[in-house]
């Protein structure tokens, strides 16, 4: 009996173009018995100031300075050397790679080069193990102790963008539709097709733009937030999906952006606004339309007003405060959210911390804290749908990868309609 | 020879938040592919059948469950079992189970899933990259080197694919030098991004997208998107009217009011004669080297004039037929008659299977046409149609604006491919 366990033969990484037209490494690997593996990294627009380092060319002749070479050579001639021979297992390679970059948030090697690295592995290793990736995750990473079921994630629509995004003149980020109710993700997914589908209609209707920013989400310029809340109610009753029983609504108002620090004040809408003002606003939201979740409701270091909201919303019940900036994926930042109480869910984009293991190590800490589950993509993206198989290993209780619209988001929505399909048989 | 052992359809999502197609194939060696179609907003009158379920209770009537159906109840007893290595066998088989000129029967989308896929399972099995694989099943072998096609990025979006405010549904911009795909590619984005920074500092906005990637600027008049491409190009190193050329998708039918035979521009009604005086003075004043679909379907003789005229003025001029043609080689023989064209548009959804396509490619080529291999606006990220392109050597390619995962992934692949063949390496 032959047990010969495959090794890594040859690493090969790439300048691709993302969704938004930027470069962006794509990794090939190769095993000895021929086997062989992709990986594409996305990149973030709103970016955490506490995330790891994604490493850019900086050359000026190309790009404008966003090329990836310098990423790509450093998986083909540092890490490469490191990991070739290796057996392809995530957590031993993951390691090599942090201890090989030695830095913290992965500055020297960067941590778009090992996330490509690290994403390729895990997808080499479940061929071999002839496992579906999301089968092969939750093995690996003994993620079956959590639940025993595979529970497909509710997908979080953001058809409407704001903030960085777009140019709506809207402060908050993304308006997302929440398809929350007990029904099949494959039924999920046409909620929010139908739904994006009268929105077109609609805004066309007005003589308002119907183009797609970033997550493939409408930009119109609606100004005000409640305006869109307005808008949102109208089109879920034009498509006859129920308000408040199948369908919810989320926001992700990225506030760092207009949080002023001088000031300690929020610009938002037109007026300076302290902290508790933002509170009642958001509270208000909260009790007149049928929102279920807030992300990043105030800036990434505003640790005293974090945990006021979470309180007042944890006492209305089933409803999230979501920490994406603040948390930026790091146990070190999470743990003194768990500690000071400062949301009750979390949100996980594997680029913020750079490696399949240490995503995984964020989840479960979350998860042993009774924090909810959002993984997350990027506004610019790549095809790569690991996203959705990371979702059902770990039964994530929420997936946000933008509108159903635009390859690189569809994808993600996709392939969890495969992987539906696959353990249930939905059709 | 490996065979046909089970096909699986099922409803995904396009680009545009659509159902389509996607087909699974998997062979008694245990390989499989999938394959996912597009599908286009301005047809021709004369393209193969995309069909619908027209059920209003989900998505709007656009649900693909009966194509699905099609593909498992009809289309899988006829190919399990099939040498995977005869493709233009299955193509035939399907085409027999259809008999209708326009797929009207099994719908185009549900036979293009199935032809793909098959290709794409047939290329594994023989362990050739698709192009190559295309290339020897179609003898296109009157080619003995690869050639990679010149992309050309629809960077403005107006007409039907966008908010309609102006009325020419695409502005082409087209790298024309000496240098390999990947710079072609290179001078594509950072114009794109040019592109963005100029409609931000004139518009005062940041600037969303159309289907195909193209920027929606809030301008009223199909000239000033030509204007922005112009100051654009003038930010760049790249020199206009040398190393970048324009081009334009009118896509006239979208404008043309037939009872009339009248273009319809900003309420003003415009003859043949008027569209074929403006187009001469834009000729006289950009760097345009290509028109597609610049007068309507069907007029065939006024085609003729326009394609004289241009020529006159440059006779490298490219005049493009894409829902004149429909890659139908009856349209194209007509079209090689009248005179009326000198490049056709190929969209495989047009016809409905790969064997097809390809025979309208050679057609075409035999007659002496640029080939442009095309998406559409509904697409997915499927990137079959990048190894078609080298497969037959294709002049161009038109794969949208570069960004957008659907769009994309065609040109990421053309460089992987360009990289495999030994032509650059991505590294230096």
């Amino acid at each position: 009996m032959n047990n010969h366990i495959p090794k890594i033969k040859k690493v090969d990484a790439r300048e691709i173009l993302d969704s938004r037209g930027n470069p962006t490494i794509e990794v090939k690997l190769t095993l000895d018995n021929g086997l062989q593996a992709k990986a594409g990294v996305p990149s973030g627009a709103s970016t955490g100031k506490h995330e790891a380092l994604e490493l850019r060319d900086n050359d000026i002749t190309r790009f404008s300075s966003k090329g990836v070479l310098k990423a790509c050579r450093n998986v083909e001639r540092i890490i490469s050397s490191a990991i070739i021979g290796q057996e392809p297992n995530p957590k031993i390679i993951d390691k090599m790679m942090i201890e090989l970059d030695g830095t913290k948030n992965k500055n020297k090697l960067g941590a778009n080069a090992i996330l490509g690295v690290s994403l390729a592995v895990a997808r080499l290793a479940a061929l071999i193990k002839n496992l579906p990736l999301y089968k092969y995750i939750r093995e690996e990473y003994e993620l079956d102790r959590v639940r025993d079921e595979y529970v497909l994630p509710t997908p979080m629509f953001n058809i409407i963008n704001g903030g960085k995004h777009s140019d709506s003149g809207l402060d908050v980020q993304e308006f997302m539709v929440i398809p929350a109710g007990k029904t099949s993700f494959r039924k999920k997914v046409q909620l929010g097709a139908e739904m994006f589908s009268a929105l077109r209609e609609t805004l066309k209707s007005r003589g308002l733009s119907f183009a797609v920013g970033d997550e493939g989400g409408f930009a119109p310029k609606l100004k005000k937030t409640e305006k869109v809340f307005d808008l949102l109610v109208t089109i879920t009753e034009f498509t006859k999906h129920r308000l408040g029983t199948e369908t919810f609504f989320g926001l992700d108002v990225a506030a760092s952006v207009f949080y002023k620090e001088e000031i300690n004040k929020y610009l938002f809408e037109g007026k300076k606004r302290s902290g508790d003002e933002m509170l009642k606003i958001y509270y208000k939201w909260f009790k007149n339309y049928p929102l279920i979740l807030i992300e990043d409701p105030f800036a990434e270091d505003d640790w005293t007003m974090w945990p006021k909201l979470t309180a007042k919303i944890n006492a209305l019940g089933s409803k999230l405060v979501v920490g994406d900036d603040i948390f930026t994926t790091n146990v070190e930042r999470f743990k003194k959210g768990i500690q000071l109480k400062a949301a009750n869910s979390i949100l996980i984009k594997l680029n913020q911390i750079g490696t399949l293991t240490e995503t995984i190590d964020c989840i479960n800490l979350a998860r042993k804290n009774d924090h909810q589950v959002v993984i997350s993509h990027r506004s610019g993206e790549t095809n790569d749908d690991f996203i959705a198989d990371l979702a059902v290993a770990v039964n994530a209780d929420f997936i946000k990868a933008g509108a159903p619209s635009r390859g690189e988001r569809v994808a993600k929505y996709n392939r969890l309609m495969e992987i539906e399909q696959e353990l249930f048989h939905i059709s | 020879m490996a065979k046909i052992k089970q096909i699986f359809a099922s409803e995904i999502l396009n680009s545009r938040g659509e159902p389509t197609i996607q087909t699974k194939i998997a062979l008694d060696n245990g390989l499989s592919a999938k394959a996912t179609v597009p599908v286009g907003t301005s047809k021709g009158r004369h393209e193969a059948i995309d069909l619908r379920d027209h059920n209003p209770l989900r998505y709007n009537g656009q649900g693909v469950l009966k194509a699905c159906k099609n593909i498992q109840d009809i289309i899988a007893p006829a190919l399990i079992g099939v040498d995977i290595s005869e493709q233009t066998k299955i193509d035939e088989i399907m085409i027999g189970l259809d008999i209708t000129p326009n797929k009207f029967n099994l719908g185009a989308n549900a036979v293009l899933s199935v032809s793909f896929a098959c290709c794409r399972v047939g290329a594994i099995s023989s362990n050739l990259p698709l192009y190559k694989y295309i290339r020897k099943k179609y003898n296109t072998e009157d080619f003995v080197d690869y050639k990679l096609p010149i992309p050309i990025f629809n960077m403005i979006n107006g007409g039907k694919h966008s908010d309609d405010r102006f009325e020419i549904q695409e502005f082409n911009v087209i790298p024309f030098n000496d240098l390999p795909f990947k710079e072609k590619f290179r001078t594509g984005v950072e114009i794109f991004h040019l592109l963005k920074n100029v409609i931000k500092a004139r518009y005062g906005y940041f600037a969303t997208v159309g289907d195909e990637g193209g920027f929606t600027p809030i301008i009223t008049q199909n000239k000033e998107a030509l204007d922005l491409l112009q100051e654009s190009v003038n930010n760049s190193s790249y020199k206009l009217g040398e190393e970048i050329l324009f081009g334009l998708d009118v896509a006239a039918d979208g404008f043309y009011n037939t009872q009339e035979r009248k273009y319809i521009i900003k309420g003003k009604k415009n003859t043949t004669n008027d569209m074929i005086n403006l187009y001469k003075e834009w000729v006289n004043k950009y760097p345009l080297a290509i028109i597609e679909d610049g007068l309507a379907q069907d007029s065939w003789l006024q085609w003729k004039e326009l394609k004289k005229i241009l020529l006159g003025i440059n006779p490298e001029f490219l005049i493009v037929g894409d829902n004149l043609f429909t890659t139908s080689i009856t349209l194209l023989k007509r079209g090689i008659l009248n005179n009326s064209a000198n490049t056709i548009s190929i969209k495989a959804n047009q016809v409905g299977t790969l064997s097809e396509t390809i025979k309208c490619i050679n057609f075409a080529r035999r007659a002496g046409y640029k080939i442009i291999i095309s998406h559409r606006s509904g697409e997915t990220n499927d990137d079959f149609i990048a190894d078609l392109a080298v497969a037959v050597n294709a002049d161009f390619i038109k794969a949208g604006a570069p960004n957008r995962g659907e769009r994309v992934a065609k040109y990421n692949r053309l460089m992987e491919i360009e990289e495999e063949l030994g032509f650059v390496s991505t590294k230096e």
